[in-house]
């Protein structure tokens, strides 16, 4: 065998339905060899040891300290925190929308580090969709232009059928040549949902998906999120305020004052799981 | 078609309104190159198929002296049809009125002009003034001066002629050449009549050639040079006037082209502060984009993309309009040219103005798109970030690239329009001289206004304030190019005022302001009796002339020196009898700059020394000790240039460019000049009429005449300028209205905002009246400033005279500026302060 092997310590644990007070339940701690792409075939994103630095004039904001975890191929994860715990700014990183001041992010086995802007761009195209709070659909496409854009970009020709049964599967069939401002907040996020599973992602990111809608329509359009994630076997990763929402995915990351408060799993959580600590 | 032609049109669709008034700001820049070069291109073709009628003859030869026997004798070799006309400058007479005036008498013999035509009115004047020996025609503009009808009689020197028409155009000669001299046609044959051909008259003598079709005119000239030189007397062919005239011409088209430059480069400062905003608005989508994997090349090709096709449209509708406006040109310049323009569509010149129009578009453009490059697909999922070591402008290389073409493109572009490196490159340091001075005085206006600001003032006046520094406001550009209209019509107008009022301090400062020239010896007693006694004038000066001819050079003939080249001899010392005086002293007007000034002299064994004016000497390459040979009248006399004089050439009274030390003149054949001053219009007007009745050979320039012309050709000219101006003014107000308007959203939700907290609509009012009267002052203040500046330099370097510029013209300037300002921003945002709170909440 030509792959040199890495150490991975595996925590394998049950989650017995019966015990539902307790989230967690580790059985037992092993230590398992595997080969780098062993390694990488596992873990859909892989953080480690990150810092942030913001330097503001003379004073520096450490804003991230030392945070390391890895997600497998798909969980759904909830990144929470209260205001100014880095939680965005954590998001922003593991996306490739910022670089840390040190440590490393891989998405897919795929190092961020030492990539261009240009280069990280084309990863994002491949690899990673988007759902932010604020929708943030291009006010001067229409609904459909707005999802054919990741496909238009890759160059793909013919992507407007395939953009429509989306928006048709997100419940807009009617709505495609409106735009962003023609519609309600929940219909552009579902658009933007739309949007963000249009190029197949292995990876969604999702920031505050329902910070600015109403309660019913968040619960419509976090059912049609987790269920489009399924769909697609995605890994996603949520930052949000909202226990609630946190609670429905695997596994939550507490984060305070730029440091990891906790990292547990929730009831949602397949039942038997393996990972990295 | 590619994503990134997709993703710009679809940008362009949905703000296509905003981007209108962006395409607006280049249009009238091109529009004035286009119609500009397209007029220069026209006037070319004018020359070209009207040659021959610029001279009116295939072959002019002119001197200024009487032909003699060999001259004419040549004349006769050449054969062909041959006319005559010999010119002077005398006063007219309306007998009518008792009117008069100084005018160019030119008495013809034969056919001129044998192509085209003397237009007069009636039509047919000139075949009853050919037929005559006893009409005139006279220039219109001076008919209409004196309210003389045809029919009317004209006295020149001894005769009276009947005016047989209004003499309304020359071929070759353009209206505004009649302005300083009015023209007066008489026969030939009564001018020894006039009695006005005596000692000192200045005369031109020229003959007027036709030969058969398809002689080779360039080629005879060429076998008689020698024989001309010889006889001192100069050949005009058709190809030599169409040369000359256009250079004069391109001259003009290339002082327009500039000015229309100027209106396309404040276009394009408008373009770069409104794709700036542009930008700034659309950094949410960029950021998205980002995120979902558009790269930073990507992102700047989608809006240079969209930027170059704004550009294309508004070089396009530019050059359309400039098509039309081609047809007003020749209108604006009518009284300059000398031939008739017919409209023609010149691709040349819709082609350059298209691509010029492209380049400076895109070249603004490009620098506000780079700030693409620093937008960071983090904006799309927080609003504002802290950048950790953000790239400082030094530091870009990209940047100072741009800025390096940019330069390099507006360089290029005033060498190509000027078709001169010299003038190209003098064009590019004034232009960014003066936007560099423009951007240097209006921050300093603005930041002092903010300092200075009282502000215990009321919140309605603070916030209309406060509104000049809201982000992305446009506060610069508006004042640049604002201030830039102001700057150009400031300047004109301190320039008109400056030149009329220091012709007019000859009236009420103790100046001479009254000129009687070509005073015979015979006159000269009787006419100081009528200034000293019946008018009590005060004689300032009596100066003799004497007229001799140059003959030699440091001993070497005339003739031989300007076959060499060795010494550049002007045509007006080679071919005119010099005009020269004799006397003690130098007058206030001059001052020695070198040698010694020798007053007197007797010793006629040895050279004469004399002074001589610093500037013809340089030009000539002379200097102190040359040696001049003059035939005086028959008598040679040898001369050396004692000393140089530097002449204040401003002053009304005779100056020379050679003066000789008394002793030696004395009883040479001389004519006088006398230099008074008249208390006021009436008196000269008067005591002009009493000398031409009396003394009809001797001409007057009074400063009226000098006034009245000085101010018709000014009024031409500034109406030409004015036109051209107007280009400017318009892209002025184009980025105005563009810069009111892409701040519209941001108003109305400002205005919103004031209206929930309690403001009443006629408050929102006031605060917007406020910010545009604000901007309207400093922008006119910043242009009046560099106005001021401009206007001082040409004082000291140009006109030098004191500099009193006139302050209500200028404040004047500041008012028209600000109500201008005032209601094209109340006018764009009429509704922003009636919209309801609810409505505006909703749409947002």
């Amino acid at each position: 065998m030509d792959s040199p092997f890495v150490g991975i310590y595996v925590k394998s644990y049950y989650r017995p339905t019966f015990l539902r007070e307790h989230s967690n339940l580790i059985v037992h701690h092993t230590f398992k060899p595997v080969t780098i792409p062993e390694f990488h075939s596992i873990f859909m994103l892989n953080v480690e040891q990150i810092t942030k630095v913001y330097q503001s004039g003379e004073r520096a904001l450490k804003v991230l300290h030392d945070i390391t975890f890895s997600i497998p191929k798909g969980q759904m994860c909830a990144i929470v925190g209260p205001s100014g715990s880095g939680k965005t700014t954590l998001l922003g990183l593991c996306a490739g929308l910022d670089t840390p001041t040190s440590g490393d992010i891989s998405i897919d086995g795929r190092s961020l580090n030492g990539l261009s802007e240009d280069q990280l761009s084309a990863l994002r195209n491949e690899l990673v969709g988007f759902v932010f709070q604020s929708f943030q659909l291009i006010p001067t496409l229409t609904a459909l232009e707005n999802v054919m854009v990741p496909l238009e970009l890759r160059g793909e020709k013919g992507v407007a059928g395939r953009a429509s049964e989306l928006l048709e599967r997100v419940g807009l069939a009617d709505r495609l040549d409106h735009y962003p401002a023609q519609l309600s907040g929940g219909e552009q996020q579902r658009v933007a949902i739309a949007r963000a599973f249009i190029n197949r992602p292995v990876l969604m990111f999702a920031d505050e998906p329902t910070g600015n809608l109403d309660s019913d329509t968040s619960e419509s359009i976090v059912d049609l999120l987790f269920e489009l994630n399924r769909d697609a076997g995605t890994t996603l990763v949520m930052v949000t305020h909202d226990l609630e929402l946190a609670a429905r995915t695997h596994r939550i990351i507490r984060l305070r004052s730029g440091h990891v408060l906790s990292d547990e799993y929730t009831e949602n959580a397949p039942a038997l799981q393996e990972l990295i600590v | 078609m590619s994503f990134i032609l997709k993703m710009a049109w679809r940008e362009t669709r949905s703000s296509i309104n905003k981007l209108l008034l962006f395409i607006a700001a280049i249009v009238m820049g091109v529009a004035a190159l286009v119609s500009i070069t397209s007029f220069g291109e026209n006037l070319d073709k004018a020359i070209e198929d009207q040659a021959k009628t610029l001279l009116g003859a295939d072959l002019v030869i002119d001197g200024r002296m009487e032909f003699d026997e060999r001259t004419v004798a040549l004349f006769d070799s050449l054969g062909g049809e041959q006319a005559f006309e010999v010119r002077f400058t005398s006063m007219v007479q309306f007998p009518a009125s008792g009117s008069t005036r100084l005018a160019q008498i030119r008495a013809l013999r034969g056919g001129f002009p044998f192509y085209g035509e003397l237009e007069t009115i009636p039509a047919n004047a000139v075949t009853a003034f050919r037929s005559s020996n006893s009409s005139a025609l006279v220039d219109d503009s001076m008919m209409l001066q004196f309210g003389i009808e045809v029919g009317d009689s004209i006295r020149i020197g001894n005769v009276i002629y009947g005016i047989a028409g209004r003499l309304l155009s020359i071929p070759g000669e353009s209206l505004a050449q009649g302005l300083a001299g009015p023209r007066v046609f008489i026969p030939e044959s009564t001018v020894d009549d006039t009695g006005l051909i005596q000692r000192g008259s200045q005369l031109y003598y020229t003959q007027f050639f036709r030969f058969e079709e398809g002689r080779d005119v360039a080629a005879l000239v060429a076998s008689i040079e020698g024989t001309l030189n010889e006889l001192r007397i100069d050949a005009d062919t058709v190809e030599d006037r169409k040369i000359s005239l256009g250079r004069a011409l391109t001259n003009l088209t290339r002082f327009l082209n500039l000015v229309g430059f100027i209106a396309l480069l404040l276009g394009g400062v408008g373009i770069a502060s409104a794709v700036h905003v542009y930008i700034q608005r659309k950094v949410n989508t960029v950021a998205v984009m980002r995120c979902i994997g558009v790269s930073t090349r990507q992102a700047i090709a989608i809006y240079v993309l969209q930027a170059m096709s704004m550009g294309l449209l508004g070089a396009g509708i530019g050059a359309l309009i400039g098509v039309g406006i081609q047809r007003v040109v020749p209108i604006v310049l009518a009284d300059f040219l000398p031939v008739d323009i017919d409209f023609g569509i010149s691709w040349i010149a819709i082609g350059t103005g298209f691509l010029i129009g492209m380049v400076i578009t895109a070249l603004f453009a490009l620098q506000p798109l780079l700030e693409i490059r620093r937008i960071s697909p983090l904006l799309a999922i927080r609003r504002r970030f802290e950048s950790a070591g953000s790239s400082g402008l030094p530091s870009d290389p990209l940047r100072w690239a741009i800025y390096a073409i940019t330069g390099g493109g507006i360089l290029l572009t005033s060498i190509l329009l000027t078709d001169r490196v010299d003038i190209g490159l003098g064009f590019f340091g004034g232009v960014v001289g003066a936007f560099a001075l423009l951007t240097l005085i209006g921050v300093g206006l603005t930041k002092a206004l903010r300092k200075w600001f009282p502000r215990n003032s009321s919140y309605v006046v603070r916030q209309g304030l406060a509104n000049l520094y809201r982000p992305n406001n446009q506060t610069l550009a508006m004042v640049v190019t604002l201030g830039f209209s102001t700057f150009l019509l400031a300047t004109l107008f301190l320039s008109r005022d400056m030149l009329l009022g220091q012709l007019d301090t000859g009236f009420t400062q103790n100046q001479a302001n009254f000129v009687a020239f070509d005073i015979q010896s015979d006159q000269r007693d009787e006419l100081r009796t009528l200034l000293e006694q019946d008018y009590e004038l005060d004689i300032r000066q009596d100066v003799p002339i004497v007229t001799m001819r140059m003959t030699h050079i440091n001993g070497i003939r005339a003739e031989a020196l300007r076959d060499t080249g060795s010494v550049r001899i002007p045509n007006w010392l080679y071919q005119r009898e010099v005009r020269a005086t004799y006397r003690d002293e130098i007058t206030d007007a001059e001052r020695i700059s070198s040698g010694e000034w020798i007053g007197y002299f007797d010793d006629f064994d040895g050279l004469v020394p004399i002074s001589m004016e610093e500037g013809v000497a340089s030009q000539m390459g002379i200097e102190l000790g040359d040696e001049f040979t003059f035939n005086v009248q028959g008598v040679p006399m040898q001369t050396y240039i004692a000393s140089l004089r530097e002449v204040d050439w401003q002053q009304v009274q005779p100056n020379f460019i050679f003066t000789f030390p008394s002793g030696v003149l004395e009883f040479a054949p001389q004519f006088h000049v006398f230099v008074t001053r008249v208390q006021d219009r009436e008196t000269g007007a008067m005591l002009q009429r009493d000398i031409i009745n009396e003394f009809p050979n001797i001409s007057i320039i009074d400063l009226d005449l000098v006034l009245g012309t000085v101010d018709a050709i000014l009024s031409r000219v500034s109406f030409v300028i004015q036109f051209m101006a107007l280009f400017s003014i318009i892209t002025g107000l184009i980025v105005l209205t563009g810069a009111v308007v892409s701040s519209r959203f941001q108003r109305i939700q400002e205005s919103v905002l004031l209206k929930t907290l309690g403001a009443q609509g006629r408050q929102i009012l006031g605060i917007m009246s406020v910010e545009y009267l604000v901007l309207g002052l400093i922008s006119a203040l910043t242009g009046i400033l560099l106005a001021y500046g401009a206007a001082w330099a040409l004082s000291l370097v140009v006109f030098e005279t004191l500099f009193t510029p006139n302050w209500i013209t200028l404040g004047a300037l500041v008012v028209s500026v600000m109500a201008i300002t005032v209601a094209i921003g109340l006018a764009n945002s009429r509704d922003i302060y009636r919209k309801s709170p609810l409505e505006v909440l909703r749409s947002a």
